[in-house]
Formats: structure tokens, sequence, C-alpha cells
């Protein structure tokens, strides 16, 4: 707990570093706007003392001649201008704060986004989208409401706390004693409380973050709700995941809506104590009795005001809370591990011999291998695919070969260099992607095939679109290029968004391909289109392609069957032809029609 | 109430669960020999076996422990676990391999004989055995036949063919 605690401390320490000296400025003034507050009652005092003095003067004949209000009117110049300096202080210091707020926020915000963009896929495979998002929409919203409403009053009262303490110090130290001696029952209460209401919401956070993560993953399964007519299901889900919120959410309001009204309470048993040991006091040393009364009523005052920042502060402790348990859960995302982006690794300027798998294991689990000792070789400018029943890795090499994944044992070459060693953004840049699942982002047609190179020519663009054969489609549009791809795309079919990401590969111009089923999702007579464009991309270039299609990967120079993790067979499409194994079992059902 | 059309996407979506869970949203009371068949006939059973805990295995956030055609497979099960009349396959099978979506279909013809069976597919070998093709062309209907009456018929339907027979 007091980890958690300082862990969510310490992320906001990170971040309010670089705005130091502004807060510092905010501190400053705060304790002087409050110094103003505290003093400015003096002059009140001054000029009613002044203004009776001046009364009496006037009131008596003899010295009616001597009568000015001169004192009383700088006893009231002095109250103006200190009000005036408090309310400036504060507005100059409420200014600044919501000035760092807005800024720490921001930079948090940029932080977290940053952070995922450097994370390992892993993290993305096994959190859901919307547990993400929450930590956005949800717990730095949090952090900050909480600094916008609370940095200024924690400040204050505080400055307020150590300034009473000190001036009942001053005064009497036997009754300031008095005054704080119930502080240990406070804490030992507080922190009974406080942990309970740490737990809930800390749990209240976790709670909307599942919710999140629910709601996401059934708009995004829309479809299959309505077809399967499981509305209610998904609604009876929602709401007991919500049911789960709403107790959490009780439940920590509910134990951090006791923290004031005790506090209340215990500011009232200081008072009684305070009260009774002056009475004590007074008594036993034989105190003066108006000195004696001053003092009692002075530190009946003084008690309160020592109470004051303490419930205040409890009073506003939910919404504390909220900002630490936000803090510390950006924090845990900040411990996650990021992808080893070797700065120091070596360059990759194309591929000059070739690739190679050497006795690779890997498993996403370590404890479940699902890789078992591959060797796969592929020269330059040669076309390996990988065939096999699904499941049986092939995707999973094409993850280690971008490193999404890092293998458990064995090595990955290019060109004889462990990629382990290689520049990460150098191996990225050298190695081009099509992806089972083709992602289009929000934007325009144009944008999306000049993803992996934004600055490329329209020329070039055009030239990667006619290559992908998709560029006549392209053209039909009213728009065109200019065409808007919004977040549904459902302008385009499958097939024509692969056609797309197939362009935005191309345009990348990289020496090294994966295709990973690129083509199981386009119609035949684009495939055949396709076909014909890859026989050119693929030419000169090392290439991998994972496909089901047979007549795809015929071509190939080397075949690799891989089944349950294992390479079972080998060899150009006529040598597996002959062998009559495995492969020869695929290709004759799949070409049964002929 | 009993379903009659049951849609199988091609864009297969599971959600977070057990895999029994995701199979029971095609028929909410579907009982455990249910399960096992409607994963034999998906092809599925295979790899779900494999698991200790078989229909309780758990699928993680965004499927990310199973492969495409893995997927797939589960929602095929999910779509015929109901025995629906009408059963829609929207391209499902474009992640199975040629061998895995023979064997679906022969068990769809032997378990689901009285299911009206719709197979939208890019390949021929996926609805080489309908009893009736429609051939669409620009949201027209182009042609309509069995596979034999359309390579007569249709220049449409003959060039699709074409392309997908390898050249050889």
């Amino acid at each position: 707990m007091m980890k958690d605690t300082k862990r969510a401390l310490n992320y906001f320490a990170v971040n309010l570093k670089k705005y130091w000296k502004g807060l510092l400025f905010v501190v400053v003034l705060t304790v002087i706007s409050t110094w103003f507050q505290v003093k400015a009652p003096t002059y009140m005092g001054n000029a009613i003392t002044d203004l009776s003095k001046y009364l009496a003067k006037y009131a008596n004949p003899a010295t009616r001649g001597q009568a000015s209000l001169q004192y009383f009117y700088n006893a009231l110049w002095a109250l103006l201008l200190f009000y005036g300096m408090n309310v400036a202080t504060m507005l100059i210091s409420s200014l600044w704060t919501s000035r760092i707020n807005a800024m720490s926020t921001n930079r948090m915000r940029i932080g977290l986004f940053g952070k995922l963009q450097r994370m390992t896929i892993r993290y993305f495979d096994r959190h859901q989208d919307g547990k993400i998002l929450s930590l956005f929409t949800s717990d730095l919203d949090n952090i900050f409401n909480a600094m916008n409403q609370a940095i200024f009053e924690l400040i204050s009262q505080t400055a307020l706390y150590i300034g009473t303490v000190w001036i009942m110090f001053s005064l009497n130290v036997k009754m300031a004693l008095a005054t704080v001696a119930s502080t240990p029952l406070v804490i030992i209460v507080a922190l009974f409380i406080v942990r309970k209401a740490r737990y809930n919401i800390d749990l209240q956070q976790e709670e909307i973050g599942r919710l999140n993560g629910y709601i996401n993953e059934q708009i995004n399964g829309e479809k299959i709700i309505i077809t399967n007519g499981l509305q209610k299901q998904s609604l009876a889900g929602f709401k007991e995941k919500n049911e789960r919120v709403r107790r959490a959410t009780f439940k920590g309001q509910l134990y951090s809506g006791l923290l004031f009204p005790l506090m209340q309470g215990l500011s009232l048993l200081n008072l009684a104590i305070v009260i009774a040991f002056g009475s004590w006091m007074v008594v036993n040393d034989n105190m003066e009795k108006a000195v004696g009364l001053g003092l009692i009523v002075m530190f009946v005052q003084y008690s309160q005001q020592y109470f004051q920042p303490i419930t205040q502060i409890t009073s506003m402790f939910s919404m504390l809370q909220l900002a630490l348990t936000g803090a510390k859960r950006l924090a845990d995302v900040h411990l996650q591990a990021e992808e080893q982006v070797n700065i120091n690794g070596k360059e990759l300027d194309g591929i000059k011999q070739g690739v190679e798998l050497r006795d690779i294991r890997f498993g996403y689990d370590k404890d479940k291998e699902i890789l078992h000792g591959l060797n796969i070789h592929v020269e330059k400018g040669k076309m390996i695919a990988l065939v096999g029943p699904t499941g049986s890795g092939k995707t999973t090499v094409m993850n280690l070969l971008n490193r999404f994944y890092d293998v458990n044992d064995g090595q990955i070459l290019f060109d004889g260099t462990d990629i382990n060693k290689i520049k990460l953004k150098e191996l990225r840049k050298n190695v081009g992607i099509v992806l089972q699942d083709s992602v289009l982002f929000t934007g325009t047609i144009a944008e999306n095939i000049k993803f992996g190179k934004p600055h490329a020519t329209d020329v070039e663009m055009i030239s990667a679109a006619k290559q992908a054969h998709i560029h006549d489609f392209i053209k039909s549009l009213p728009a065109g290029y200019a065409t808007k791809i919004s977040d549904a795309d459902a302008l385009f079919s499958t097939g024509q968004k692969q056609l797309i990401s197939i362009a935005r590969t191309i345009l990348t111009n990289p020496p090294f391909l994966i295709l990973d089923e690129a083509t199981s999702n386009v119609d035949m007579v684009t495939e055949e289109k396709i076909q014909k464009a890859m026989d050119n991309v693929i030419a000169g270039r090392t290439s991998f392609v994972i496909a089901h299609r047979l007549k795809t990967i015929i071509k190939a120079n080397d075949i690799i069957v891989l089944k349950d993790g294992n390479i079972i067979e080998e060899g150009s499409h006529q040598q597996l032809l002959k062998e009559k194994g495995f492969y020869y079992e695929l290709y004759t059902n799949q070409m049964v029609f002929e | 109430m009993r379903k009659t059309v049951s849609y199988v996407l091609q864009r297969a979506v599971l959600f977070s669960g057990t895999i029994a869970e995701n199979l029971r949203q095609g028929k909410q009371d579907a009982t455990d020999a249910e399960l096992r068949w409607s994963a034999e006939v998906s092809q599925s059973l295979e790899f779900v076996e494999r698991y200790d805990d078989g229909f309780e295995h758990r699928i993680e956030e965004r499927s990310a422990n199973l492969s495409g055609g893995q997927k797939q497979r589960l929602s095929i099960a999910r779509g015929l676990i109901g025995k629906p009349q009408i059963l829609i396959l929207d391209d499902s099978t474009s992640a199975l391999d040629a061998k895995s979506e023979k064997k679906v279909q022969e068990a769809l013809e032997r378990d689901l004989k009285k299911t009206t069976v719709f197979i939208i597919a890019e390949k021929i070998a996926s609805v080489i055995q309908a009893d009736k093709i429609l051939v669409l062309d620009k949201g027209k209907l182009a042609a309509a036949g069995s596979h034999k009456e359309l390579l007569q018929t249709s220049p449409i339907y003959r060039e699709i063919y074409a392309a997908q027979v390898s050249k050889k």
C-alpha cells in the first residue's frame, strides 16, 4: 500500500519536476497571500481602536480640536491594501496553478501515449482497448480535476497549518501541546479509513477499466450480438460490470465521506480537551484570571484553526485519492517493458546475403512452446513459402522476423547479424509486411497509401497503386485519391482494403517482404492481378509468403510445410508433389475442381 | 425461440471468455454434446481438444491466443450450433486451408441436411458443390445455375474459373 502511494507520488514528482520554479512561485505567493489574510484583521482592530479614540476626543469639547481621523484613515487604507494584496496574490497564484496544471497533465497525456507507442505488441495483445482507453478518459481526468481544485487548497491549507502551529507554540507551549495532543489519534483514525477508502477507490478505477473494456468489445462485436439476438445477454453483462463499479464507487465514497464528519467530531473533542486543560492550568498555575480566560478563548480559536486544514483536506479526500490511484495506474503503465530500440545497434542497408532462422524456439508463454527449433534459410532475392494447417505457427514466424516478439532460444540472422543487434528502426525499415487483417486509418486514400512514407510524391503513390492494381478503382471514385476513409470504411471490400495496404507496402520499397495470407481475402480475379504485381514486387526482394492459396506460392523457390511448430516437409513445388506427403494432400485437395 | 437464420461473418469476432461461452452465443442452452458436434463440424475439435481445459479454455482479449484460422473455425461453430434453417457463410472460410474447408462442407451436407446454406465466396472451390450458384457483377445478378451449367453459359463465371485454375 505504502509502496503504491510512493509510486503515485513519484509519478507526480517526475511530471511536475519541470515546473518546480512555477510551483515554488505558487507556494511563495500562497504563503504571502495567507499572511495578508491573517494580518488584515489586526488593521481592522487598529481602525476600530483609532475610531473609538477619535470619538472619545471628539465627544470631549476640550479635546475636540485635537481630534483627527488621520490614524483611522491610515488603518483603513492599510486594511484595504492588505485585502487588496490578498486578493491579487491569490488571483495570480490560482492563475499560475491552472497554467501548471494544464501543462503538466498535458505532459502526462503525451507521456502516456508516447509510452504506448514504445511498448511491445505483447502488452496490446494482453490488454483490452477499452481498458487502455480508460487510462486517458478516467484516470487522467481524475488527476486533472484534483490538481485543478485541490492543489491550491493543499498548499494554502498546509501553510495555514504550519503557521498556526508556529504561532501557538510561540504563544504558550503548554496550551499548544494540549491542542496537538489528540493528533496521534487523528492520524490513526484517518489511516484506518484512508486504507479502506483507497482500497475501494483503486478497485473502482480497476472496475471502470473493466467496464470500458467490455463496452469496447461489445461494440466491436455488435454484428455478432445482433445476428445471434444476444442484446439482452450483452446488456446483462454490462449491468453486472456496472454494478461492480457502483459498489466500489459507493464504498470508496462512503469511506472517504466518513473522514470529514469524523474529523469534525475530533475537532470538537479537541476543543473540549483544550478548554478542560486550559481551566485546569489556570487554576493550578495560579494564573491571573483575566489573562487565563484570554488564553483559553485564544486557544479555542486556535484549536479550530488547527483543525481547519485537516477537515478541509479530508473533505477533498476522495478527489485526492482518485488522483493518487490514477497516478499509480499510469505509473504501472510506465513500468511496462518497451521494445528494445537498439539505438547503438548495427545499421542494415538492404539485404546482401540472406535471412536465416537458426534453431528457433518460441512460445507466447514461456512454458508453452509453439515453435520447436525451426531452421529456415532464405537467400537474397529468393522467395520462401510457409504453408501448414491453422495454428501451426506460420504467423508466429512472422511475428519473430519483425521482432514483434523475441525468440526464446535460437537466432534470427539478417546477413549473418543477429536481429537483436540491429537497430530496431533499421530492421523495421527493411522489413515490409502485409498483414492478415488490413488496417486503414481515418483519412484520405492518399494518406493511407503514403502512411509508411509520408513524403512520397503523388507520382510514386500512383505507381504503387498501379502495381497493386487498385489505381483504376480509386480513379473511379468521385474524389479519387482524396476519398475519405471513415472509421467504419464500409466503402471498401476486404479485397480493396487489402490492395490499398499492399500499395502502402509497395511504396515503402522494403528489401525484405513478408506477406501474411495477403491474398486470401481477395477475389480470384483480383488475386490474379495481384499475383502479377507481386511477381514484379518480389523480384529482387527477399520474401516470405504465408498463404493458404497454394497457387500463390507455386513459384516459391522453397516451400516449407509447418505443422505443430515443426518443419515436416521442405522443397520446391515439384519435389514436394513427388514426395506425396502432407503438401501433396493439401495441393490435390485444393485443386479438386480441376 | 428457435433461430431460423444464422450468419457467420467474414471477420471472425470472438469475445473474451471461454470457448464454450463463445459457442453458446449461438445457442444459449447448448449441451456439451452440441458443443462437441459444432466443433467437430467446423474442424475446431482437433485444436480445442489439445487444450488441457478443452471447451473451458479462455480466449484472451482480442483473441490474441488464437490464429486467424482458429478464430474462423470457432466463429463457424457458433454459427451452426443452433442448427438454423438458414445458414449464411460470408466468406467465412478464407483463412481455412482447402482440406479443412472441404471437411467443413462435407460435414455440413451430412449433418445439416435441412439447412439452407448460403455461401458467399470469392473462390470457386468454396461453392463448386453448391446446388445453385449466383454470379453477381456490379450489384446485378449476372448468371445463375450449377457449376457445370455456368461454365457453359456465363462468360464471367468462366473468366473467374479460369483465373483460379492453375495454368500449367
